[in-house]
């Protein structure tokens, strides 16, 4: 049944790749149908599930059936109407020279070793067992979806986990590790094809490699959290964003699956604000080329997916929001009178630089344990690749991954100045910094300076 | 055409890259050793071990507590623990084994007419180290025991009490 589940993932993705005459290499379609359709079918899977209650494994089929029924018409009568994107000029055919072979085999080790960890080990992480595939859990045993009300804290993530865990519990197994060591592997596949636009096959292969390796990516694809979903939700969205700008005319299946990765970030994490960096750019980008039809469907797309969460919270959990909302306010309380023995009231300046100070001071530790050693050959890029290369494109994915480290350093204030346990959320910080990881890699191998190795030709 | 990057510049990137590599290999080394044994393990040794001989091994102290409470309660008890101030936060976890009986952590006033999220009573309320530290009289108190349980019945239990301090088990309400 696993099996057959899993083909059906692909095969809807794959459907809808084709519906939005996605022009790409198989490779790339095939990663990137499963991570389209696993986002795709949990959100049709919740929406249904709303209106019926019912978490069944019968739904879940009549459901994926469906899907595949509708696109497979869309494709078939709706394709002709939308034109062919041109594909990207790609870099003229290079062989994968003896290094590059050795890295792909590497990433095939790797994808390996972690597979056994995957396949071998229960869940057994602390988040997995009390919240996410708790949810898929209690979700299964009751056969219904607002059972999982029943768990303290279930609106504090979007149940894109819990009900890929569920689905995965339909099909007969109750480990759900493989999906996400299979998510990382489609992501891999993605980003060489990424890669290999921009240069030639062997460097594109050896920096997929130095990718796939990195120790807490690596981790988190055997690991049922949501941190892994989240960075590949974010890091396809901002490569596709890329791509759909790279010409003067933006290309449109490319914002589209920039705009759907986008939205499907916060159906894997809401309260998270990385994804306000691709968000505006995009928005930027197409009102200074003036496609506003664009702009609204990009825009439309983000909304819709965040509100599938948000309407479901604001409906179901007036008392958990009450009682969590009257722990936050006491918690300020509690600062307020703290600070009212201060006679004299520090300036604004102050007040402001002390907890961004403090902040940074504190999260940055995490944020270098996570992203080292990878931040040591990105530091040198940058200056390389500004002053150097002056390469559009790198500059505007280096303003973004800028972005995204003051929204995590605006983010950790924000927490400090909320939470009364702020200190303790130094492992999530670390962990969250794993989106980091794959997009300096691919600021790097982006990079033209590797075309001057010999050995990577 | 790719501009020709000066020999200084060159040179800074591949030592980086170099060193780069070289802290990948040196961290890694250990790791792979630990890997190789892991592998060894799960695909050799520990092949057919089961989901509970997994979990032991895994998260022991929950998930043994977790069998002994389905083992001496019914599905739809109602269960109170201690509040999380007095407990390891990861005796959360244990609601996911429990599942369908539900947990209430109590709050530090410790009243055990706290309701639960669905307004239920507790009907059972767990002994743990030195909880509960308030005197509480029942028809019924199991000291778990992986072996040979205890039973005790129609007693007041006052810890500290040398029978049952440090123990863990389960009070009849």
């Amino acid at each position: 049944m696993i099996i057959i589940g899993f083909f059906v993932t692909i095969f809807i993705g794959w459907l809808f790749l084709d519906v939005i005459s996605l022009e790409a290499k198989f490779y790339e379609k095939l990663g990137l149908a499963f991570i389209l359709s696993s986002g795709i079918q949990t959100l049709l899977f919740f929406e249904i599930a709303q209106q019926t209650n019912s978490t069944t494994p019968r739904l879940y089929w009549i459901t994926s059936i469906g899907l595949l029924l509708v696109l497979f018409f869309l494709k078939k009568y709706i394709k002709p109407a939308v034109s062919k994107p041109k594909l990207q000029p790609t870099e003229p055919k290079s062989g994968l020279n003896p290094l590059g072979r050795m890295a792909l085999v590497g990433v095939i080790v790797l994808f390996s070793i972690t597979s056994v960890y995957s396949l071998y080990t229960p869940v057994y992480v602390t988040d997995a067992l009390a919240l996410y595939d708790f949810r898929a859990k209690v979700m299964q045993v009751k056969g219904t979806l607002y059972s999982m009300h029943e768990i303290n804290n279930w609106m504090s993530y979007p149940p894109y986990t819990s009900l890929a865990h569920l689905i995965i519990r339909f099909l007969g197994s109750d480990n759900p590790h493989p999906f996400y060591t299979l998510m990382y592997l489609s992501f891999s596949l993605v980003f060489y094809a990424h890669l290999n636009r921009y240069t030639n096959r062997t460097i594109s292969a050896v920096g997929t490699f130095a990718m796939y390796s990195s120790p807490i990516i690596l981790w988190q694809s055997r690991q049922p959290l949501t941190n892994l979903p989240y960075a590949i939700f974010i890091c396809v969205s901002i490569m596709y964003l890329l791509l759909a700008f790279n010409n003067r005319r933006t290309h449109f299946p490319y914002l589209l699956i920039s705009s759907l990765c986008l939205g499907l970030t916060s159906w894997v994490r809401t309260t998270d604000p990385f994804w306000l960096v691709p968000f505006f750019v995009a928005l930027l980008v197409l009102f200074v080329r003036k496609e506003f039809i664009f702009l609204a469907i990009f825009i439309f797309i983000n909304i819709s997916i965040q509100n599938i969460w948000l309407e479901h919270i604001a409906r179901y959990s007036v008392i958990d929001i009450v009682r969590s909302s009257q722990s936050v306010i006491t918690n300020i309380v509690s600062v307020s009178t703290s600070t009212s023995a201060v006679t004299k009231p520090d300036s604004l300046l102050t007040r402001l630089l002390k907890p961004t100070a403090g902040a940074l001071a504190f999260f940055w530790p995490h944020f270098l344990d996570s992203v080292k050693p990878t931040i040591f050959v990105f530091a040198p890029f940058i200056f390389l690749e500004t002053f150097w290369s002056k390469n559009r494109s790198q500059l505007i994915l280096l303003s973004m991954i800028t972005l995204l480290f003051l929204s995590l350093w605006v983010g950790t204030v924000f927490a400090s100045q909320t939470f009364f346990y702020w200190k303790e959320l130094g492992n999530a910080v670390s962990r969250l910094s794993g989106l980091f990881v794959p997009l300096m890699w691919f600021y790097i191998f982006r990079s033209p300076f590797w075309k001057q190795i010999k050995l990577l030709q | 055409m790719i501009k020709k990057l000066n020999f200084l510049a060159k040179v800074v990137v591949i030592l980086t890259v170099i060193a780069y590599s070289w802290q990948r290999i040196s961290s890694g080394a250990r790791p792979l050793g630990v890997v190789l044994a892991d592998l060894y393990r799960m695909l050799v040794t520990q092949r057919h071990y089961s989901y509970d001989q997994k979990m032991q091994a895994l998260r022991p102290e929950e998930y043994l507590l977790g069998q002994q409470i389905i083992k001496h309660t019914p599905p739809d008890a109602v269960i109170y623990f201690p509040p999380p101030q007095q407990v390891d936060p990861g005796l959360a976890i244990i609601s996911y084994f429990v599942y369908p009986r539900r947990l209430i952590f109590l709050d530090p006033q410790k009243q055990l007419s706290t309701l639960g999220k669905n307004g239920e009573l507790g009907s059972y309320l767990l002994l743990y180290n030195d909880f509960p530290d308030f005197p509480i009289s029942t028809s019924k108190l199991i000291v778990f025991d992986s072996t040979h349980p205890q039973t005790f019945e129609n007693i007041t239990v006052t810890l500290p009490d040398p029978r049952f301090s440090g123990k863990k088990g389960i009070i009849r309400l």
